[in-house]
């Protein structure tokens, strides 16, 4: 098997990135020309796999709609369940939701009551991570306070996030460069998770 | 081989006939241009309903390990009335998704299927279609494409508008996603008036993919999907009625 630098290489060289998208100044981190190359894209799953292989992880969480496309196959390989965390109104039996902040305004995001039991072990996985607002809520609907230990997204990242510092720990494969400013906004989102 | 169907058929009988109650399973073989299998239908009658069963030609083991497996996932499969709005059953698959064994067993249905058949395209329905067809894309060494919202896709795209019961929706491709004369499947978790897979073939076709095949975990026969999507083969684990 190759090594895992080498096989990280591969991928980041799968990803395309697309100027002022979805508006001026920002630099887009396409994964859909990741998922053109098979081998690339296995390499991803592996090596999320691979890492979390023989940790008890019962629960992969993924956050709509990308981490619909990572969270699955990492879910499979670890025989784990997946829960796929949505946009409102989608899931159709009792949810719980959790707000968090965009830009401008706010979103909600939803899981369905009685997809994961207290103790058990999560993964939460996403395409991206940028500000951490997204993954914020998603881990405040799991419970702070329950047995989830780790977050984990992939493949890419932004060069916004400093340190979590509570029982958070973060995985990326592939690091990027950020073409715009980090946001004090951005911070403020950790700071209230 | 007697076909795995609804135990709880009479209790239907007596529920409104436009209420769905039960997942029944019907188990497809034949694969369009497969000589190997050959498919006998056989009418099985219970009271006024009509249940048309399809039986291959394989070994009688394999098959109730098929169908084991579909029984098996069908029973994961929650059923939630009045979803989106009322009068709507809706057929949940996240439940399935929380049973790893019914999950996996999902998966490798499709794979058996498509294995060797020199598929190099799995295209996936945002957003339910984005959770089966990565892992089927896998484990078959095909690219998988997302056919997704408006002004989701950041790369040049093609679009194709479709019908919903109420006005119309978009749906968009990369064009650099795929090429001229890939042979390409379909894949999302359910399929019922077929409006959502036609806008896909639609999209795929114009670029001159070839849609060899859709593939959903669970078909609405009564709203006809099948019909609308033509001499489009339609591959499906479970029939709800």
């Amino acid at each position: 098997m190759a090594s895992e630098e080498d096989r990280i290489a591969k991928i980041a060289s799968t990803i395309r990135v697309i100027p002022n998208f979805p508006k001026p100044g920002i630099m887009f981190q396409d994964i859909t020309t990741l998922l053109l190359d098979p081998k690339a894209f296995k390499d991803t799953i592996d090596l999320f796999a691979e890492r979390y292989k023989g940790k008890d992880i019962s629960v992969v969480a993924g956050v709509e709609a990308r981490g619909f496309i990572f969270g699955p196959p990492v879910a499979l390989a670890l025989g784990a369940k997946f829960v796929p965390m949505r946009k409102p109104n989608k899931l159709p039996g009792e949810v719980i939701s959790e707000e968090y902040s965009l830009e401008y305004g706010t979103d909600k995001m939803e899981m369905h009551v009685g997809a994961v039991q207290a103790g058990e072990r999560a993964v939460i996985m996403d395409d991206l991570i940028a500000t951490g607002g997204t993954l914020c809520a998603a881990i405040k609907l799991l419970g702070p306070r329950s047995a989830w230990r780790q977050t984990f997204v992939c493949p890419c990242k932004g060069g916004l996030i400093g340190k979590y510092h509570w029982h958070a720990s973060l995985l990326s494969l592939v690091r990027f460069e950020l073409c715009f400013q980090a946001s004090s906004r951005g911070r403020s989102v950790l700071g209230v998770c | 081989m007697i076909p795995l169907i609804s135990l709880h058929h009479s209790s239907f009988q007596s529920c409104p006939p436009q209420i769905p109650t039960r997942n029944r399973l019907f188990k497809q073989n034949h694969f369009p241009g497969d000589r190997r299998d050959t498919i006998q239908s056989r009418s099985c009658r219970r009271g006024a309903d009509s249940i048309k069963c399809y039986s291959g030609d394989l070994r009688s083991e394999e098959m109730s390990s098929e169908e084991d497996r579909i029984a098996k996932i069908a029973s994961t499969i929650r059923v939630i009335p009045d979803f989106p709005k009322p009068g709507i059953i809706f057929q949940d698959i996240t439940t399935l998704l929380l049973d790893p064994k019914a999950f996996k067993d999902t998966i490798d249905l499709f794979v058996e299927r498509y294995k060797d058949k020199d598929i190099s395209v799995v295209a996936g329905v945002e957003a339910r279609g984005f959770i089966f067809g990565p892992p089927v894309a896998l484990a078959i060494g095909a690219k998988f494409v997302p056919l997704r919202k408006p002004n989701k896709l950041p790369g040049e795209v093609i679009r194709e508008e479709y019908s919903l019961e109420y006005g119309t929706d978009v749906m968009e491709m990369h064009v650099e996603a795929v090429n001229a004369g890939e042979r390409a499947i379909i894949m999302d978790d359910l399929v019922a008036t077929g409006g959502t897979l036609c806008a896909a073939i639609k999209l795929l076709e114009r670029v001159e993919v070839q849609v060899v095949e859709c593939a959903c975990v669970i078909e609405l026969p009564e709203l006809k999907g099948r019909d609308r999507l033509g001499n489009k083969p339609l591959f499906v684990l479970i029939k709800a009625v």
